[in-house]
């Protein structure tokens, strides 16, 4: 594995240098605009004001992310759309997933916040508990799926300060034949802004307030040790425009640090036996608290076409509700550190050449507290302090040729390649006593270190026969040591027969790599390691067809959509149990049957589709909503979490272009299968969702440059999805005791300061 | 004066190197078992220490996971959708 290691490091070595010597030889143009000769997708840069300038002659957004280079949306090869700053900033939003949940199509979010996943991303009908997987994040085309373990936060985890954010583009559907890996069901990139002209520093602190709420998921409640949840976020940036060894130059910086204190919250407490319960504790439940700590950075500096871009984050929360009640111990770790070297170059009006060196460590750790012995290793009787954890270091190179033949986009061609070095450290299952303190005295503690590294190769095109016809084309290979070859089909056909009229039929397939961790995981307890798993694949086919109509535009999409491989957990067999023996995983005298590891199990179909609608009928007045119904099933099941229906709306009113704003929003969804992770709890639902958020925002004109922002959201089921406790059949009576919307009443007022010197 | 080539090259050294020592560390071994040197041996190993053991030889082969532990289902502990 060294010897591969090093191998690769060899290789982008060489690569490195020949790519020098192309740029010295290649024409120093800058970027051409939009429609012409293609250029990165992932790059805000100029091409975001050339594409403002260019959707207002659209009456539509420009997109990239499909493509890899910029088009109309009614012309990219799969459903796409922009979220833009301004619109973040007049709907309260806070979150890239608060963005999604309230301004996209196609998504359904929640935030369980316990011990198995933080955040559950569900698009176009799918919802893991996976940890985000499924849907690839980036940040300027920087990859944010964490390389050991694939999982994503797009929520105060994802390490991006808010008014760094330019603008969000999603693409829903298979994504694979663009970017590879965890492109399943959408890939969602958040553009960053950049220093344009001269130097601003810019300043943000809000402060926020939400109301305890009690057993039944409302606000107030009265119970004892209640708290009003405090939230803050102060943020502070320098954008700078200047000229280095006779080149344009910008850099920008942006800091941010939220910290949420959060309000009390009810949980009904039970006496059943099977909680953990400390000395001197009688039933678990009562009144929980948890706090969440979200310090993130991102830099940015370009020297003509050299960009070096860093992002760093760190995130934790508590995690109150599982193992033993607000336990201390028990909480969520995430850190990150990312690098990009990038350089883009025109080498003819038709050709332009764009390379990325990468590299990014993430870290990762949780943590719960058991009191009952029999989830802890031996010996350890009086219950132990678990914690599991990775460490993922990647580098690699990814380079992009980009031909407009007739420089009109009639006949576009797109070649690439992209490797990759990974290497993960976990230890998944470190046990110690909760007395003393120490680890196993019997057990020799689990510890992973894989190395693998991908090879990829990918091209599309575009062709336009006819100017109602376009055409694209594409594949992509992924070679992973991890599993071994998978191919990336798309095919797009988009029909523009009217002025503002498209429809759009698609077919693609997509794949997630099984990672590292789910490879290389085990416990002593409970689990033996894969070792060898495939791939979890995607085929989808959709018809969508686009409408603008003068102040009125809307979208109707229909897919379906089927899953096979999906990585999930069942038993263990006896030869499996032995072979994991043999290899020191666990006590030779452990009974087989007590085992599981993990497998390619599960296939999922689904059919649905999405209907969004955009209004404008008067200048400054905007009504616009989006619902999906999807029904996804394994075998003849309906998936938990999931509703079958969902969706937003939403309506806002500006006095002026960028002046005073007020905007209400509305998250609603169905009713919904509760999940447990007890698979003896009887199936129940919750009923249906809605969520408010009415925010007010405006320039203060006194002073220049400040504007407020003052937002208050309520949600009217305080309930979530997720069983903590439910009726078995020893005890058929017992009521489901569901996760807790944790704030369903809170507020915040903001101040942002933009000052130019 | 340094070529684009070299700065190209560095950069790629530093960013590799920038990795190594980033890893978990390799948890130590447990020490040789050893009845008189665990606190409440008797009752946190009884199998081992207790009145009815035999000859103690340390380690992972006489030590039985107990029939509760690795329970599939367990009510809120991470299984198999822990990342």
């Amino acid at each position: 594995m060294m010897r591969q290691t090093w191998l690769a490091l060899v290789l982008w070595m060489g690569l490195g240098g020949a790519l020098a010597r192309a740029q010295e030889s290649s024409l120093p143009t800058p970027e051409a605009p939009a429609g012409e000769a293609p250029r990165d997708p992932d790059d805000a840069d100029t091409a975001r004001d050339e594409d403002a300038e260019l959707e207002s002659l659209l009456q539509e957004s420009v997109v990239s992310t499909a493509a890899r280079s910029a088009q109309r949306s009614s012309d990219a090869p799969a459903t796409s759309y922009t979220i833009s700053a301004r619109e973040l900033e007049m709907f309260g939003i806070r979150t890239v997933d608060e963005a999604l949940s309230y301004l996209g199509v196609g998504f359904y979010i929640t935030r369980p916040r316990d011990y198995e996943t933080g955040i559950d991303v569900g698009v176009s009908g799918l919802l893991q508990r996976d940890g985000g997987r499924h849907i690839l994040v980036m940040v300027d085309g920087h990859i944010m799926n964490s390389q050991d373990t694939g999982t994503v936060s797009p929520h105060e985890g994802l390490g991006v300060p808010l008014e760094a954010i330019d603008y969000v583009e999603v693409m829903l559907g298979a994504g694979s034949v663009a970017y590879g890996s965890n492109a399943m069901v959408a890939v969602i990139n958040v553009v960053t802004r950049h220093a344009s002209r001269g130097t601003q520093i810019h300043g943000v602190a809000e402060l926020g307030l939400a109301s305890p709420s009690g057993y039944d998921g409302q606000p107030g409640g009265g119970l004892p040790q209640e708290r009003v949840g405090l939230r803050y976020r102060l943020g502070v940036g320098l954008s700078t425009a200047f000229r280095l060894f006779g080149s344009p130059a910008d850099l920008t910086v942006r800091g941010e640090w939220v910290e949420d204190i959060n309000n009390s919250y009810g949980i009904t407490p039970t006496a059943q036996d099977d909680f953990s319960l400390r000395p001197g504790e009688t039933a678990w439940g009562g009144t929980a608290t948890h706090t969440m700590t979200a310090p993130a950075a991102i830099a940015r500096l370009r020297v003509g076409d050299f960009q070096l871009r860093v992002l760093a984050n760190q995130y934790t929360r508590g995690i109150p509700l599982s193992g033993a009640f607000v336990d201390p111990w028990s909480r969520e770790l995430r850190e990150s550190l990312r690098g990009e070297l990038r350089h883009d170059a025109s080498l003819s009006p038709e050709v332009s050449l764009g390379t990325r060196f990468y590299a990014d460590y993430t870290r990762f750790s949780e943590r719960t507290s058991y009191r009952l012995d029999y989830w802890c290793v031996p010996g350890q009787v009086d219950g132990c302090n678990f914690e599991l954890g990775s460490a993922g270091r990647s580098a690699g190179l990814e380079q992009v040729l980009r031909v407009d033949w007739t420089l009109d986009g009639r006949f576009a061609s797109t070649l690439g390649y992209d490797v990759r070095g990974r290497d993960m450290t976990a230890r998944p299952a470190d046990y110690y006593d909760v007395i003393t303190g120490e680890p196993s005295l019997v057990q020799a503690t689990p510890y992973v270190h894989r190395v693998t590294v991908l090879g990829a190769v990918f091209a599309q095109q575009i062709v336009r026969p006819i100017d109602w016809l376009t055409l694209n084309l594409g594949a992509r290979l992924d070679v992973d040591s991890s599993f071994g070859a998978r191919v990336s089909p798309r095919a797009a056909a988009v029909l523009t027969p009217l002025d503002h009229t498209s429809i759009r039929a698609s077919y693609a397939e997509a794949f997630r790599t099984p990672t590292s961790y789910e490879l290389g995981q085990y416990d002593p307890t409970y689990q033996i390691s894969a070792l060898s798993l495939r791939p979890e694949v995607v085929r989808t086919v959709e018809l969508e067809w686009q409408q603008g109509i003068d102040w009125v535009t809307f979208s109707l999409r229909g897919f379906a959509s089927f899953y096979e491989d999906f990585i999930a957990s069942r038993e263990a067999t006896e030869a499996e149990h032995a072979a994991a023996v043999a290899r020191g995983e666990v006590s030779p005298t452990s009974m087989a049957e007590f085992f599981v590891r993990n497998d390619n199990l599960a296939s999922l179909r689904t059919f649905g589709g999405t209907a969004s609608v955009s209004m404008r009928p008067t200048p400054g007045l905007t009504l616009a909503g989006s619902f999906m119904l999807a029904d996804t099933r394994a075998g003849d099941d309906r998936i938990p979490i999931m509703p079958l229906w969902s969706g937003n709306a939403r309506i806002a009113y500006e006095l002026s272009p960028n002046g005073a704003s007020f905007a209400l929003a509305a998250i609603f969804a169905g009713s919904r299968i509760a999940y447990s992770s007890f698979s003896l709890v009887r199936q129940v639902e919750l009923g249906e969702q809605l969520d408010l958020r009415l925010t007010f925002t405006s320039p203060l004109d006194f002073v220049p440059g400040l504007h407020v922002r003052a937002s208050v959201s309520y949600s009217l089921n305080g309930r979530l999805p997720y069983l903590i406790n439910g009726p078995i059949d020893a005890y058929p009576d017992a009521p489901p005791l569901y996760t807790p919307v944790t704030s369903p009443l809170f507020g915040f007022v903001g101040l942002r300061y933009d000052l130019p010197l | 004066m340094t070529s684009r080539s070299d700065l190209t090259r560095t950069a790629l050294l530093a960013a590799s190197l920038g990795l190594v020592g980033c890893g978990l560390e390799r948890p130590p071994d447990p020490p040789p078992f050893d009845c008189a040197q665990i606190d409440r041996a008797e009752e946190r190993f009884p199998d081992l220490c207790g009145p009815d053991a035999g000859p103690v030889d340390a380690g992972l082969d006489d030590v039985t996971v107990t029939d509760d532990a690795g329970v599939i289902d367990d009510g809120g502990r991470a299984t198999e959708d822990a990342p």
